[in-house]
């Protein structure tokens, strides 16, 4: 009886830590699955590659154009994204107001009162910027010059 | 500095909040990390219900309110607490910290998962579209900002959702001035930890070093890859995880026929869970009417007066939120979601086998199979003591299942996205509850006289 209860207890043992040495493997594994990894710390999201590093790193920067208390709308080239990004600017400009230009898809004609527009990917963001825009990393912020409605 | 100011709040005002638990003569048997943590755990749920209660009678989080909202909270709490059980469980001093084998896995886990939460390669996009933004915004504000959560163009923020994760994080930005974003997902990994600590100790204390050293590795293990395969950094999983454990270990190590000491802990806990996500409330109530199965199977006396003590925390966190809601105009449900019990069948064949996919990755799988084996080499005589937690693990999924019919068009961008994470906590309770289940009947004799169990020689 004591035998055989050593010997269950010695498997069970065995197999718990065969988990753990797998679980441990698959932790460190995971995340080097995409090769390098970027250690400058831009960005919450630098190692998921999923898009949201690019997006984060743009409204970042857009964030220091926007003036606090003032009407912004982003825009970029996918309604998925757009809407991705209008989601972080939300939290990343907190003391501006959002507007959105579309909201899951469905445009909206609030983006179009929007003094600030942030386009992101917008096309000839690395050519010389116009007089009222400024080009940044992933994009372009223009300021309208039409009053607040 | 903003992320130093910021860390320092969040993880040293909630420990000072929580003194009157880690003081209280029931958990003195546990380790002094143990101790701290559960300190933070509950300070945590304490803070945060301090700022919303705050919030919904419209006082601004100034300095002086917060301070008597929590002068008040901590006489309250120590007050409630001091009429649970006072005696000390018959348990083991906590062992000495020795190099071993298992000492090396825990810190690998842990510099693993940190390595993993602090370079970005696990965070939740859910972090930048609602959790940390409705914590800015909160932040700004100093109280909840109604009329942002009101707008229709907002209604990405969930704003129905439990306010613990975004009040926590609005009270750390509030101190420190800012978001600090690039730490947030740290946070994750701080929950986990925590947890872990926990559950070693109490399993400790009741099953004996060696069973709680291999327990708490795996739980730990195959958890914190989970976070970070499903991208749960700075996400409400990692407090939803931390407090659900903390409940369910207290339960599973209950003696079968002694006193229930930690109870009040297991019920303070559920509140946490029903605070932090919809789904700690689905979690909550399976793992009351697990317990309530177990001790039904156990012939315990005062089953109902137990379940009503276990229960009243947790309704009453639930009930401040609904008012709360009401009074403020905020959705009771889910404006994004589809209507509640309009379900559809169309999809049930493909939502099956995607789940069923997700089910099996690797490390998923050994949460899954590693236990399972254990109970099937055991025998029978260990699953009346796992019922709490596998009936928390199914009821999960089947949740997560009764959940998906209600899309109403395909399913599969949903299920992708989110069963990895609804499952966290049904492969934390499956774990912990087969786990203590095997180890109860193989551990150390003294463990099971602590169990309140005949040792099977």
């Amino acid at each position: 009886m004591v035998a055989e209860r050593i010997t269950r207890q010695t498997v069970v043992a065995a197999l718990w830590w065969f988990g753990v040495v797998l679980s441990v493997i698959t932790l460190f594994v995971y995340p080097c699955r995409h090769g390098e990894i970027d250690l400058s710390l831009r960005s919450p999201f630098d190692n998921t590659r999923s898009g949201h590093a690019e997006q984060w790193i743009f409204l970042s920067e857009a964030a220091h154009n926007v003036p606090r208390g003032m009407t912004f709308t982003v825009r970029a080239p996918d309604r998925d994204i757009e809407m991705s990004l209008f989601m972080m600017a939300v939290g990343l400009l907190p003391e501006a107001s959002p507007l959105p230009s579309s909201y899951y898809g469905q445009s909206t004609e609030m983006g179009d009162r929007a003094r600030f527009v942030l386009e992101f990917e917008a096309p000839g963001s690395v050519q010389a910027p116009e007089k009222h825009s400024a080009a940044i990393t992933g994009g372009r912020v223009t300021k309208r010059w039409a009053t607040e409605p | 500095m903003t992320g130093i100011v910021f860390l320092a709040a969040v993880l040293g005002a909630p420990v000072v909040l929580g003194l009157p638990v880690a003081a209280h003569p029931t958990l003195r048997h546990l380790s002094l990390p143990a101790r701290g943590s559960l300190a933070w755990a509950a300070g945590s749920l304490i803070l945060t219900l301090v700022l919303t209660s705050l919030s919904s009678v419209g006082l601004k989080w100034t300095p002086w309110w917060i301070l008597l909202a929590c002068i008040a909270a901590l006489a309250l709490s120590s007050r409630l607490i001091q009429k649970t059980g006072a005696e000390r469980p018959e348990s083991k001093k906590p062992s000495r910290l020795r190099v071993s084998f298992g000492v090396l896995c825990f810190t690998l886990i842990a510099g693993g998962g940190l390595w993993a939460f602090v370079f970005g390669m696990a965070t939740s996009a859910d972090l930048s579209y609602f959790w940390g933004v409705k914590a800015a915004h909160f932040a700004l504000e100093r109280g909840f900002d109604f009329e942002l959560l009101q707008q229709p163009y907002m209604i990405h923020l969930h704003p129905n959702y439990p306010p613990l994760w975004p009040v926590f994080l609005a009270w750390g930005a509030m101190i420190a001035r800012s978001m600090p974003w690039l730490v947030v997902p740290s946070l994750t990994w701080v929950n986990l930890t925590a947890a872990a600590v926990v559950i070693f100790s109490v399993l400790e204390a009741r099953l004996g070093a060696s069973a709680a050293r291999v327990v708490t590795c795996l739980w730990y293990a195959v958890i914190s890859t989970m976070m970070v395969t499903s991208f749960s950094g700075g996400n409400a999983d990692g407090p939803l995880v931390l407090f659900l454990s903390i409940a369910l270990v207290v339960i599973l190590t209950e003696p079968e026929d002694g006193p229930r000491h930690l109870r009040w802990l297991a019920a303070v806990a559920l509140a946490g869970a029903v605070f932090t996500k919809s789904e700690g409330s689905v979690a909550a109530v399976l793992i009351v009417i697990g317990t309530v199965v177990r001790d039904i199977v156990w012939r315990r006396p005062g089953v109902v007066r137990q379940t009503v003590s276990l229960v009243t925390p947790a309704a009453a966190a639930a009930v401040l939120w609904v008012v709360v809601r009401i009074v403020h105009g905020i959705p009771l449900a889910d404006p994004i979601r589809e209507t509640v019990f309009h379900i559809s069948f169309d999809h049930f064949g493909l939502m099956v086998r995607v789940c069923l996919r997700l089910l099996t990755p690797a490390v998923v799988a050994v949460g899954w199979l590693v236990p399972l084996v254990s109970v099937l080499i055991i025998g029978r005589d260990s699953l009346p003591r796992s019922l709490p937690g596998v009936v928390t693990a199914f009821g999960i999924l089947v949740f997560s299942v009764f959940y998906y019919l209600h899309v109403a068009g395909n399913p599969l961008e949903l299920i992708v996205w989110t069963f990895p994470r609804l499952i966290q906590p049904a492969v934390s309770a499956w774990i912990l509850g087969l786990g203590v289940a095997a180890y109860s009947v193989i551990g150390e004799s003294e463990s099971q006289a602590a169990l309140g169990q005949n040792v099977i020689l």
